[in-house]
């Protein structure tokens, strides 16, 4: 049975109960869920492993350990060949909501990226950035304190490897609307390597339990939360180094007449995990004026959504998400109705959508395979509309082929205006490298170098 | 222009005359076809929403089936069968900083007065024909583009007594005053009326509670909230809330009132089961004779079998100028005379008049 928690095995295990898990609609699952309190918590943390390895002394042992427990985790999850593997999926979409077709694709997106060799290379380039900054080193700190958010199913797992890697000792909070794949996730490396999984705990409380809260900051951890808006500003209140991978989002860039198999690769990024992360696009961006070819677009890329919905099945929209699709759709129809340029494709539910208009309100965040197709006549015109939207742009998705891009980074308004955030083509965003969060989050890439880190950056 | 006319004095009569019982499809639906061919006619933006789905009036033979939009489009576009510029009242979407908010134009204010006049008198206030109406929401004279507040300050001149006041400003809930204007409510022994939104009303339960302050409001007393609360920064469940009304000012549950409305629909629908009245069951919130509800699956918007849980679709013969069909996001079950509310769609935007109150709450 799954459990929303994950303790060392030196650790008292907390006292549990039979829950249902219910998930925006979604439920069916009996879990073991942790019953916390305070009491509980304080003395289990003093058992945590500690201090930090990182880069000191007699730490490449730990590191190479670290490693090796983590490349069998790897090994398992992203084929989920070991033993209970097909229960596990079944109960994670009904946690979830996710297909088990999505899910599977997930688990081997995460596990896939990374092998000995890659993680040992992360190791070589971490530290010789460590290096860069000799007056500012200080130790790794005491205590991360890992916010998960519940989005994206396993958001935490590639830093929690890395943390794992330096090992810095670990509380992740898991968020209470998917608690349950990360405890699954550390039991496996408990069967792997007992020690490298003492010094990383996993547990479940809601927001409103602020004791906990307060109990773990109590040992000044230094934070990392990944949520929305709210989650963030709960956590940015505290005192403490934080490190925010808050509301974000990324767009895709393309050329008109862009082949199919970029279409496909364009769709994936946005079925994959149902458009709900910061890698997932909001909106393409497609270089022309001429509606002719967004029109040609447009069906192309219904071509392609409807392929993915048998590749990347939906599982079943909640009412509630049904709802948000039908006033999204509802909006532009009267938009179209009003005398806009409006272009929209739906498939014969709320399976996805595909818009097209002359402009859109980015800060709206749409789901669940909604694709916003924003025509723009230049490149100019693009960087105009971009920068009101920088600040929360994560990354740029280049649609089309190598050469494209190559036109397009050359273009001297995007060097003079524009500082993009780190690009990757269609078909890679759901699935980035191993080091792709400090390339978009300076604070953590302090973080994982043991630097002096400023509170609430 | 006669014939704008002709529809408009059909309506406001029906809305003032027809029996408060009588859901029969008859005069509702004939009038529900007229409008929808004045609305088609005269609301180029709905013209194109419904040719879109070439929904015309030669094709719509029942009122079920007139074209709804969507509230997310009063966002985006006016939705009005007159010139902008004759507009003499422009009630907004609550909204937040991110997000646009609705707006919904009226020509004329006499059809919502009729209509929340009449639905009020005869769900809240009886046997009463005035109270004292104590107010903890937004009123017009702070709130111009608040329908809530047109509402609450209509109310208050129409059935409010010489001691009816409002306690909520743009600086926030007043509980203070509030509690001076209940205690002299106790000692004349003068059922008060308190209206309010779910935040302000827990807001001021709050500072009661902070202060041990308890109430024990004169027999017939009632409260009436409305908006929601959800996933805002104050979260209770509806069974608490409303037992902490009750302990909080002393009168029992089938006092206690809710309103669902909202700011683009010119009526409203009332949870009442006051002891006067005979309406049941408790959980569901009545509808007037001149508004009619379906659900609607949410995959497709197909309309629905009475009683079966889908997104609520609302008709409503005072939405005159606009549009009478008004697809919410709300999930629910409809009938012929009443709706039953499921939800919200949780992560759509809130909505309603409670977030008013937040806005203009400071933050703890």
């Amino acid at each position: 049975m799954l459990r929303n928690f994950f303790v060392p095995s030196r650790f008292a295990e907390p006292p549990t109960l039979l829950r249902h898990h219910a998930n925006n609609g979604h439920s069916g699952l009996i879990y073991e869920a942790a019953q916390l309190t305070s009491s509980w918590l304080a003395p289990a943390l003093a058992k945590l492993r500690q201090p930090a390895c990182g880069f000191k002394a007699g730490s490449k042992a730990w590191q190479a350990r670290a490693i090796a427990a983590w490349c069998k985790v790897a090994a398992e999850w992203k084929t989920l060949r070991f033993p209970g593997a097909k229960k596990i999926l079944v109960d994670l979409a009904a946690t979830t909501g996710l297909s088990e077709k999505m899910l599977k694709e997930a688990l081997h997106n995460h596990f896939g990226v990374f092998d000995e060799t890659i993680l040992k290379e992360w190791l070589r380039r971490t530290k010789q950035q460590r290096g860069k900054y000799a007056v500012d080193k200080v130790n790794y700190p005491a205590l991360v304190f890992l916010v998960a958010a519940g989005n994206i199913p396993g958001v935490a797992i590639h830093p929690l490897i890395h943390l794992s890697l330096l090992g810095i000792p670990t509380l992740v909070k898991n968020a209470s609307t998917e608690p349950l794949l990360l405890p699954a996730i550390l039991e496996t490396l408990a069967r792997h390597d007992t020690e490298v999984a003492a010094r990383l705990v996993a547990l479940t409380w809601s927001r409103t339990q602020a004791d906990l809260t307060q109990t773990v900051m109590t040992r000044h951890p230094a934070l990392v939360a990944f949520g929305d808006d709210d989650t963030i500003e709960n956590f940015a209140q505290q005192e403490s180094y934080f490190v925010d991978f808050g509301d974000r989002f990324s767009l895709t860039l393309a050329p008109p007449a862009g082949a199919q198999s970029h279409v496909r690769k364009i769709a994936y990024d946005f079925c994959m995990f149902e458009q709900m992360g910061c890698l997932s696009p909001q909106a393409i961006f497609l270089f022309t004026d001429d509606w002719k070819k967004v029109d040609v677009f447009c069906r192309q890329l219904v071509r392609a959504m409807e392929r993915m919905s048998v590749t990347l099945p939906v599982r079943q929209r909640t009412p509630a998400q049904q709802a948000m699709i039908q006033q999204w759709r509802g909006a532009l129809i009267a938009r179209g109705a009003a005398g806009e340029k409006v272009i929209l494709l739906t498939g014969a539910g709320t399976g996805w959508t595909v818009a097209a208009a002359t402009h859109f309100d980015l800060d709206e965040r749409l789901a669940y395979r909604f694709v916003r197709v924003w025509p723009v006549a230049s490149i100019r015109a693009f960087v105009e509309v971009f920068q009101r939207y920088q600040k929360r742009a994560h990354i740029l998705i280049w649609g089309s082929s190598v050469n494209e891009l190559q036109k397009f980074l050359s273009a001297p308004e995007l060097d003079q205006r524009l500082e993009p955030g780190p690009f990757t083509f269609a078909g890679k965003a759901q699935i980035p490298n191993c080091g792709w969060l400090e390339d978009v989050n300076p604070a953590w890439r302090r973080l994982m170098c043991g630097l002096r880190l400023p509170k609430n950056i | 222009m006669r014939a704008v006319r002709q529809i408009n004095k059909k309506i406001l009569r029906f809305i003032q005359t027809v029996p408060m019982t009588e859901f029969a499809d008859g005069a509702f639906q004939q009038l529900a076809l007229e409008l929808f061919q004045y609305q088609y006619e005269n609301n180029a933006v709905y013209r194109g929403v419904c040719l879109q789905q070439n929904l015309t009036p030669n094709v719509i033979t029942a009122w079920r089936d007139i074209p709804a939009v969507t509230t997310s489009a009063f966002k985006e576009v006016p939705l009005i069968c007159f010139p902008m510029n004759e507009a003499i009242a422009v009630f907004h979407t609550s909204g937040t900083t991110q997000r646009r908010a609705g707006k919904h134009y009226f020509r004329t204010l006499d059809f919502y007065r009729a209509a929340m006049g009449r639905s009020f008198a005869e769900f809240c206030l009886t046997p009463h024909k005035k109270m004292r109406l104590l107010f903890l929401g937004p009123t017009a004279e702070y709130f111009l583009n608040s329908s809530l507040g047109y509402m609450f300050s209509g109310w208050r001149d129409e059935f409010g007594d010489e001691q009816s006041a409002s306690f909520f400003s743009p600086a926030g809930v007043d509980a203070a005053a509030l509690q001076n204007g209940l205690e002299i409510a106790i000692r004349e022994n003068i059922p008060v009326f308190i209206l309010g939104t779910a935040l302000a009303l827990l807001e001021c339960m709050e500072v009661f509670q902070r202060q041990k302050r308890r109430f024990k409001l004169p027999c017939g007393s009632r409260i009436l909230d409305t908006g929601g609360y959800k996933g805002r920064r104050i979260e209770v469940g509806r069974n608490e809330f409303q037992d902490r009304l009750c302990a909080s000012f002393g009168i029992s549950r089938e006092y206690l009132l809710n309103e669902y409305g909202m700011t683009e629909l010119s009526s409203q629908f009332y949870e009442s089961s006051l002891p006067e009245n005979s309406f049941a069951p408790r959980s569901a919130h009545f509808a007037s004779p001149w508004v009619r509800a379906v659900a609607v699956d949410p995959e497709n918007l197909a309309v629905l079998p009475d009683g079966e849980i889908g997104l609520l679709r609302i008709f409503d013969l005072a939405n005159v100028d606009s549009v009478m069909a008004v697809q919410t996001e709300d999930l629910g079950r409809a009938w012929q005379d009443r709706i039953e509310l499921i939800g919200r769609a949780s992560g759509a935007e809130l909505r309603g008049c409670s977030l008013l109150t937040e806005m203009i709450s400071p933050r703890t």
